[in-house]
């Protein structure tokens, strides 16, 4: 199978410390790819990087076989690609309905003047969001939360809604930024299962992801990354065995973020 | 909630509005009074428009003074000097007052953070320093007398009754674009890019852009009240829009609670008409103005609109007088 994603060579430096050293991975369509490390490691500027939300000092990010690098964040959905945050950020004031419909704003034709004189092509439109959000919602099982506020949801339903508000415009590759994070063990498991679910539809994910026994239950290859760079790439029993991953997780002397 | 039921919502509230509106110049008909309601009407409008802009993109301008301003003088020019029939001058106005908008937004709604709010105020500033220096063209201080009133089929709008229809027209007429707005994908995106821009972008939503427009839309909400105001009057004086007016303007949205529209409406209608009622007061109406304004932003600091809102909500009984069409939807 072809590669969807492929990141190479990516360094960006804040001052003189370096967040990512010539980071290079890849994500295959019907695959999860985990992303891991230590705190620090650069896991999360990595998916700014492919996200646009961050432009790196060096590297390439081909999409599909296109150097996606330089566009804008807002570009990605309609290329397909889209993400979830670390800390959510969901529109917290408007309904978890509206929330979804956001999502699928990048698949919008009408503009301002359309949208003040409710022309019948923005109702159209505004029907088929509607629908398409709920779909969404149903599949990940919000569908009863649509009309409620999304900052009042608790916090496991945050997550999925956030989930949901990448999904919906139907992306081609996921960036999840620790989906888990912050969730119950039984929690955990609906998210896993939803993740796996995605999968089988076909979608790339890359998962950054501080749970070890969720990655590697779900991921296909996991990159261990430390102090910006890549230190093992591969299938999570092959990594799980990796002296230097062995070494930066599980101590052998060295503590968290130590790594050479 | 869905969105037609926010719609049917904001239709129920519509409608006892119309009637109010209706019923007021048979109850009501002392000039002075009507002259009153009728400016108010015009501060309906540019508070519309604010309200979008401050409420949406979560940006202050202090220049709305300035875009109500130029829609007036446009006009007044326009049709006092020029000769030009009033309706085409004020569509000329809102051009000119969208393109000086997008002159002032465009660079400084790019940057991070409430330049905005700087930028306008400097705006406001030079504009009214233009009208009073440029003379030749604005009249200067003492201001452009002469400018006829607006003709509606075949009736001229010169009297405070007549034109009581159009202002109220306008300003209730007006609340139906923007309550479409916020209810459409784009209205979505303004509040997403407030919540969170690095979300919205991930979202497809082209941040800049859409405060750049959101702003120069307000801008000519402000201008058309102004080309009203300009052909109501007959004449236009640069200290009727100066920055304290603009100042007016946005404690307007904040009295009435910012991003909804019916707040807009209820801040204008109320403090449009608090000087003139506090007139009883004598030197002390200031003090008693400034007290007032005080004490609602103390202990009403949702707005007069987003406290009713939250009282209804507490007895289950949400929307069922004031619709649900404040941005900061509640549980």
């Amino acid at each position: 199978m072809s590669e969807l994603l492929q990141v190479s060579g990516l360094t960006i430096a804040y001052g003189g410390v370096k967040a990512l050293d010539g980071l290079t991975f890849s994500a295959r369509a019907g695959e999860i790819t985990a992303l891991i490390g230590p705190n620090g490691a650069g896991k999360t500027t990595a998916i700014n990087c492919v996200s646009g939300h961050t432009r790196p000092d060096a590297g390439q990010v081909l999409f599909n076989g296109r150097d996606i690098l330089g566009l804008p964040a807002r570009a990605m959905t309609g290329l397909g690609l889209t993400r979830t945050f670390q800390h959510l950020r969901m529109f917290g004031r408007m309904n978890v309905l509206e929330n979804v419909m956001v999502g699928l704003h990048g698949t919008a034709r009408a503009g301002f003047t359309a949208a003040m004189l409710r022309f019948p092509s923005l109702r159209r439109e505004e029907r088929r969001m509607a629908e398409k959000a709920m779909d969404t919602l149903s599949f990940l099982g919000l569908a009863d939360l649509a009309g409620r506020t999304a900052g009042a949801l608790p916090y496991g339903d945050q997550k999925r809604l956030a989930l949901a508000r990448a999904l919906v415009s139907e992306p081609r590759l996921m960036l999840l930024d620790e989906p888990v994070a912050g969730l119950n063990t039984a929690e955990t498991g609906t998210m896993g299962r939803l993740i796996l679910a995605l999968r089988e539809k076909g979608l790339a994910l890359v998962l950054v992801e501080h749970d070890m026994s969720l990655v590697m239950r779900v991921s296909d290859r996991v990159v261990v990354m430390c102090s910006g760079a890549k230190i093992a790439d591969g299938p999570p029993q092959e990594v799980q065995r990796h002296p230097e991953v062995v070494a930066a997780y599980l101590g052998g002397g060295k503590e968290f973020g130590l790594c050479a | 909630m869905n969105l037609t039921v926010q719609a049917r919502r904001f239709m129920a509230g519509l409608l006892p509005l119309i009637l109010l509106v209706g019923l007021t110049p048979l109850v009501v008909t002392n000039a002075y009074y009507l002259n009153v309601l009728n400016v108010t009407a015009l501060n309906v409008l540019v508070v519309t428009g604010l309200n979008l802009l401050i409420g949406c993109a979560g940006q202050i301008s202090l220049g709305h003074a300035a875009f109500f301003g130029i829609g007036a003088y446009v006009s007044a020019i326009l049709t006092a000097t020029y000769g030009v029939n009033p309706w085409l001058a004020l569509v000329a106005a809102a051009l000119a007052t969208a393109l000086c908008a997008l002159a002032v937004g465009a660079p400084t709604l790019r940057l991070k953070g409430n330049y905005l709010v700087m930028a306008t105020l400097g705006f406001n500033i030079i504009v009214n320093v233009l009208l009073i220096q440029w003379d030749d063209l604005t009249g200067g201080s003492g201001g452009l007398t002469g400018v006829p009133p607006l003709v509606l089929f075949g009736l001229p709008l010169d009297t405070d009754y007549r034109f009581f229809w159009l202002a109220w027209g306008a300003a209730l007429i007006g609340l139906l674009p923007a309550r479409n707005l916020l209810h459409s994908h784009v209205g979505r995106a303004l509040r997403a890019l407030h919540d969170s821009p690095a979300a919205a972008a991930s979202c497809g939503v082209p941040i800049e852009g859409y405060k750049i427009k959101v702003f120069v839309v307000s801008a000519v909400y402000a201008s058309v009240a102004g080309s009203l105001y300009a052909h109501y009057f007959g004449i236009v004086t640069p200290r009727t829009f100066d920055i304290f007016k603009s100042v007016e303007l946005v404690t307007m949205c904040l009295v009435g609670g910012i991003g909804s529209l019916w707040g807009g409406l209820f801040g204008a209608s109320f403090l449009t008409p608090l000087p003139q009622l506090l007139h009883v007061f004598e030197e002390h109406q200031d003090i008693i103005f400034g007290a007032v304004l005080l004490l609602l932003l103390i202990f009403l600091p949702q707005g007069l609109v987003g406290r009713l809102e939250e009282a209804l909500a507490r007895r289950g009984i949400g929307g069922a007088v004031m619709p649900g069409d404040s941005l900061e939807e509640r549980p």
